[in-house]
């Protein structure tokens, strides 16, 4: 396996704006909305943890965009370390 | 060349169907002498003892043409040359002949073109350039019925419209400058990184409609679904089952739903009121061309460039008045009467044409828009003969019905509403009851109203009702552009012209920048705007297109001299262009690196598709998430939806191999990853896989 390349966005591969961010561009601005709307579906539904709330949009799928899933997906199935 | 036998009054028509309607409607005994010269048809007329010969153009003869022959930017100075000069493929040098041999015995000339920007800049331009002259005569007419004609001859004005003229030439010299300058800026960038041409254009309104799409696009990738709830409920009035409305109509907390929920099930509540109120609704302004783009995809689903297209040949058979028009006003020196008695000589129509001939109100309802050449789009009167296609009769329909329901009585129609309270909850349920349609049956069936007629019932009454629910709900993201939507995008930006905007959509298609019924921008129109967005985001913000238009709309309302607003355009534009070649180098590896990407993301078309078997399956590489799957194009098709798709292998390189699976018909595919190479059915589930290999 090639040594993973620090520079680049985990989920398309493309290169980060700045190595120090977690995505790219697109990828952070997805991220961005992600944490804002769990404040909402937090005061939707009172209790929530954060992995029922990325496991309730992987449920939606397609109402949920792209760029969202893409970081949904990332973040279920590859929990950071 | 034979020719015409002089004097005469040379007039000019924008196309032959035109100038055979005018020819006609112009000659005392309506049989206009046809010459073929060259092979264009030029009609003799004889007219109060007067010679007039009438001769078409085909649209523009004449095109702008850079005076430099080099290819650098900026390009800043322009001349009119013979448009089969510039573009090789148009076939108007026939035409620019025989409008020059007829110019020698010609003693006055009348420009017979439609009246609006471009109608005056073709004549003007024939007059000037190919004519040789300065001085023309204008008929101006809203249809091409013989009784306009006729009227528009007589009351002919001594010389051109100078504000339409220098307002249609304005336009051109801008969107010449922009585009010409844009694509070669775009084009060079390109070059000077890739060492490889290709022309990328994108012009002065294209760059922000593109980029409307584009935002609109970003805007449902990074959409994130919100929840609701809305609680759902039904009652029993005098034994029918009713819908109720809560007095909230989304509520935000699950909580607080579930509790409205809990609070009401006794299921048992009062009538607390009873809200009854008669309403009438007016109808419809007359068209202009928006609204009937609109209403036509609506109800035909024709897209806007198609609508104009039929109503321009609707048009030019006198059967409807001129399309291009923002006008929602009909005056009455119409002659609706006349209108209406002819619609009245037509099955279709003759019942309600003679209703309201019989009630002798013939002021129209109109709108609040003005256009200051034209009336509102209305019939002429005239029948349809059988030439005319089932697209063509459905879009007259359509405004015969419009024009019709214009003269109606407004639809009276009277409202109820029974308001019910539970345990301090409110309730409503609606009904309405028709009293007069009035108007809408006009418009049938274009528009109607539903009834629901709730019964009589007393207030203070208990009241059952059959179940209160909450129902979860998530919010959706926007929906994306159809060409009727994007239509009015572009016209709440205010950029682009009624004339122009349908035509600048199918441009972006055409160059494949954007595809779909529903609109998708591609790979390529994807890049082309992420670059400019960050690079020079100027060419694709609405805001220097709004500024320009209005530039120009100012030419036409005050007259101003068009020399001095170019000259201080062409230095605005300079500077611009100045700064773009600063960054040319960054520009242009950006592009360059935007377009690798979606030349990589190129559709590969593997084989037919099994299950809808129209669609081809292709292999789609989403640009974003760079995952590979195998798809079949007809998902797109709205009539189709196939949803078939076929996973691959994420790593390795995919080759087509034109072979067919012999258990399930499905392509095979040639699959590499280093040293491994495998040939295989596309089909997880394919048998031939169960074997062991
Ligand atoms: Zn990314």
């Amino acid at each position: 396996m090639k040594p993973k390349n620090k520079s680049l966005c985990p989920i398309c591969k493309i290169n980060k704006k700045n190595p120090s961010d977690k995505y790219c561009k697109n990828h952070l601005q997805a991220k961005e909305g992600l944490q804002k709307g769990y404040e909402s579906w937090l005061k939707a539904y009172s209790i929530l943890s954060w992995e029922d709330y990325l496991k309730q949009l992987l449920d939606l799928g397609d109402q949920v965009g792209n760029l969202v899933r893409d970081v949904v997906e990332y973040e279920f199935y590859f929990k950071e370390n | 060349m034979s020719t015409i036998e002089g004097p005469y009054i040379l007039g000019i028509s924008e196309k032959p169907q035109a100038a055979q309607r005018i020819a006609r409607a112009l000659d005392k005994n309506n049989k206009p002498e046809l010459n073929r010269i060259k092979n264009v048809p030029v009609y003799l007329c004889q007219r109060d003892g007067i010679k007039i010969v009438i001769a078409p153009a085909l649209g523009h003869l004449l095109a702008l043409s850079s005076i430099s022959k080099t290819w650098n930017y900026p390009v800043l100075d322009y001349e009119w040359k013979p448009n089969y000069e510039v573009n090789k493929t148009a076939r108007t040098k026939n035409f620019i002949d025989v409008f020059k041999s007829l110019s020698k015995n010609a003693t006055d000339i009348i420009v017979m073109t439609d009246f609006d920007r471009e109608g005056e800049v073709i004549g003007y331009l024939i007059l000037k350039y190919i004519l040789g002259r300065d001085q023309a005569e204008r008929m101006k007419f809203s249809t091409l019925t013989r009784r306009d004609i006729i009227k528009a001859y007589d009351n002919r004005e001594k010389t051109l419209d100078s504000g339409f003229l220098n307002s249609g030439l304005i336009r051109h010299y801008v969107d010449w400058l922009y585009g010409i300058n844009y694509s070669r800026a775009l084009s060079s960038a390109f070059k000077r990184v890739s060492g490889r041409f290709k022309t990328i254009s994108i012009g002065r309104v294209q760059g922000p409609t593109l980029n409307s799409v584009v935002e609109l696009e970003n805007e449902i990738n990074i959409f994130l679904p919100i929840p609701y709830w809305t609680i759902e409920s039904e009652v029993i009035l005098e034994s029918k089952n009713f819908k109720a409305s809560y007095e909230k109509s989304r509520i935000n907390n699950q909580k607080e739903a579930f509790q409205i929920v809990d609070d009401c099930r006794s299921l048992v509540g009062k009538i607390k009121d009873i809200i009854q109120e008669k309403k009438s609704r007016y109808p419809f302004p007359p068209f202009n061309l928006g609204d009937l783009q609109r209403e036509a995809y609506i109800h035909f689903k024709f897209s806007p460039h198609k609508t104009l297209e039929i109503a321009e040949k609707l048009y030019l058979s006198a059967l409807i008045s001129y399309p291009r028009t923002d006008s929602q006003k009909l005056p009455m020196t119409l002659g609706h009467k006349s209108i209406l008695t002819k619609l009245e000589n037509q099955n279709n129509y003759k019942d309600y044409a003679n209703e309201i001939i019989t009630s002798k109100k013939f002021k129209p309802s109109e709108g609040k828009k003005i256009d200051a050449a034209h009336p509102a789009i209305h019939p002429t009167g005239n029948k349809p003969d059988k030439s005319f296609s089932s697209r063509e009769i459905k879009l007259y329909d359509l405004i015969v019905k419009r024009y019709l329901s214009l003269f109606g009585k407004p639809a009276l129609f009277s409202n109820k509403s029974i308001i019910i309270e539970i345990n301090k909850h409110k309730f409503e349920v609606k009904g309405s009851e028709i009293i007069d349609e009035g108007w809408i049956r006009y418009y049938k069936p274009y528009y109607s109203l539903k009834e629901k007629i709730l019964p009589e019932i007393d207030i203070e009454n208990e009241i059952i009702f059959n179940f209160i629910d909450a129902k979860e709900h998530f919010t959706s993201p926007p929906y994306r552009y159809n060409e009727s939507t994007l239509l009015r995008k572009m016209e709440d930006e205010k950029i682009g012209t009624k004339a122009t905007r349908a035509g600048i959509i199918q441009t972006l298609f055409a160059r494949g920048y954007i595809e779909g019924s529903i609109i998708n921008a591609t790979p390529l129109g994807l890049a082309v705007v992420s670059v400019l967005q960050e690079q020079y985001p100027v060419l694709v913000k609405s805001e220097m297109t709004r500024n320009l238009e209005e530039i120009m709309e100012n030419v036409q309302d005050q007259k101003k001299d068009i020399d001095k607003i170019i000259l201080s355009i062409k230095k605005e534009l300079k500077e611009m262009l100045v700064s773009f070649h600063t960054k040319e180098l960054e520009i242009g590896s950006s592009l360059y690196n935007n377009l690798k990407k979606s030349e990589g993301s190129e559709i590969i078309v593997l084989g037919k598709c099994i299950e809808c078997k129209k669609g081809d399956l292709r292999i789609i590489r989403s640009k974003k998430t760079g995952k590979r799957f195998i798809a079949c194009s007809s998902y797109f098709d709205k009539a189709i939806k196939c949803n078939a798709t076929y996973p691959l292998p994420s790593t390795g390189s995919i080759k087509t191999t034109g072979q067919k699976c012999s258990f399930d018909g499905l392509p095979i595919i040639e699959w590499r990853k280093g040293k491994l190479k495998k040939i295989m059915c596309i089909s997880p589930e394919c048998p031939s896989k169960k074997k062991g290999d």
